[in-house]
């Protein structure tokens, strides 16, 4: 239990894939503007990410690595070329799905999202967090861990940055940071601000 | 032999999964400028949207757009 936890803090915290690895960072720029929207697209990606992380462990361990399909006597196959492949399309269903969830059960959310929704197929957080997956070799369990972890971690992110891009509204940007400048600046100081939780020791 | 017809395999697989949406919800296979749905705005913005015939003469898949 102490694993899956350990996994999900450093996820979240240690190996936030947006202030971290600054990935995703179109959607996370894009759309961080309100809050409102922020929380609904957080909640987007935490779906997609705590079900395809672990789905594509599962694809990964027992149909495409290196003597994963022994169990149907190929033993000496290795089909892990496909894994970006299968990752793909694993993530593209699921955003789909959810696509089709959010239009009938929440249409304002779908509205609002407009693009960005279908986009989160090729979000490279949410890739990343499988490919991680998949290099740093985790556990089924581990891998629910990471997949809740990272999906959370970039949420986290998305609304702190919206959140202070609304209270910046009514602050004196200096003209020729306005709009995207002040913004990549602020990325930059809450990405510092979460590297320091790493000096850290409990 | 066996690497070739499982890559084949889970190929097709992977492109049913990319498919989902379209299967799930019963879309037909359909699209292009002269496909569009009634009410579409697919050609706003179109160079060639006032090529289209009147709503009484455009005949779907007819489009010269």
């Amino acid at each position: 239990m102490g694993a899956f936890f350990d996994v999900f803090f450093r996820a979240v915290f240690l190996e936030n894939l947006a202030l971290a690895y600054f990935l995703g960072m179109c959607t996370f720029l894009a759309v961080s503007k309100q809050v409102k929207t922020t929380v609904g697209l957080g909640v987007a990606v935490i779906v997609v990410e705590t079900i395809s992380v672990p789905l594509n462990n599962l694809i990964y361990n027992f149909v495409l690595r290196e003597g994963a399909l022994a169990w149907a006597n190929l033993g000496h196959m290795d089909f892990s070329f496909l894994g970006l492949l299968s990752q793909i399309a694993v993530i593209a269903a699921m955003i789909q799905i959810l696509e089709m969830v959010l239009n009938r059960f929440f249409p304002a959310l779908y509205n609002t999202l407009g693009i960005f929704l279908p986009l989160l197929t090729v979000n490279c957080a949410i890739l990343g967090a499988s490919l991680f997956m998949v290099q740093r070799d985790l556990a089924f369990i581990e891998s629910v861990a990471f997949g809740f972890g990272a999906g959370v971690g970039w949420a986290l992110a998305i609304v702190m940055l919206a959140g202070l891009r609304e209270k910046m509204k009514y602050s004196d940007v200096p003209a020729g940071l306005e709009g995207l400048g002040i913004t990549f600046i602020t990325t930059g100081l809450i990405s510092l601000a979460f590297m320091g939780i790493a000096g850290l020791s409990f | 032999m066996a690497i070739f017809l499982g890559t084949l395999v889970i190929v097709i697989l992977c492109c049913l999964a990319m498919g989902m949406g379209l299967l799930l919800s019963g879309t037909p296979f359909r699209g292009g400028c002269g496909n569009k749905p009634a009410g579409s705005p697919r050609c706003e913005g179109c160079p060639k949207k006032d090529l289209h015939g009147t709503a009484d003469t455009d005949k779907e898949g007819e489009s010269r757009c």
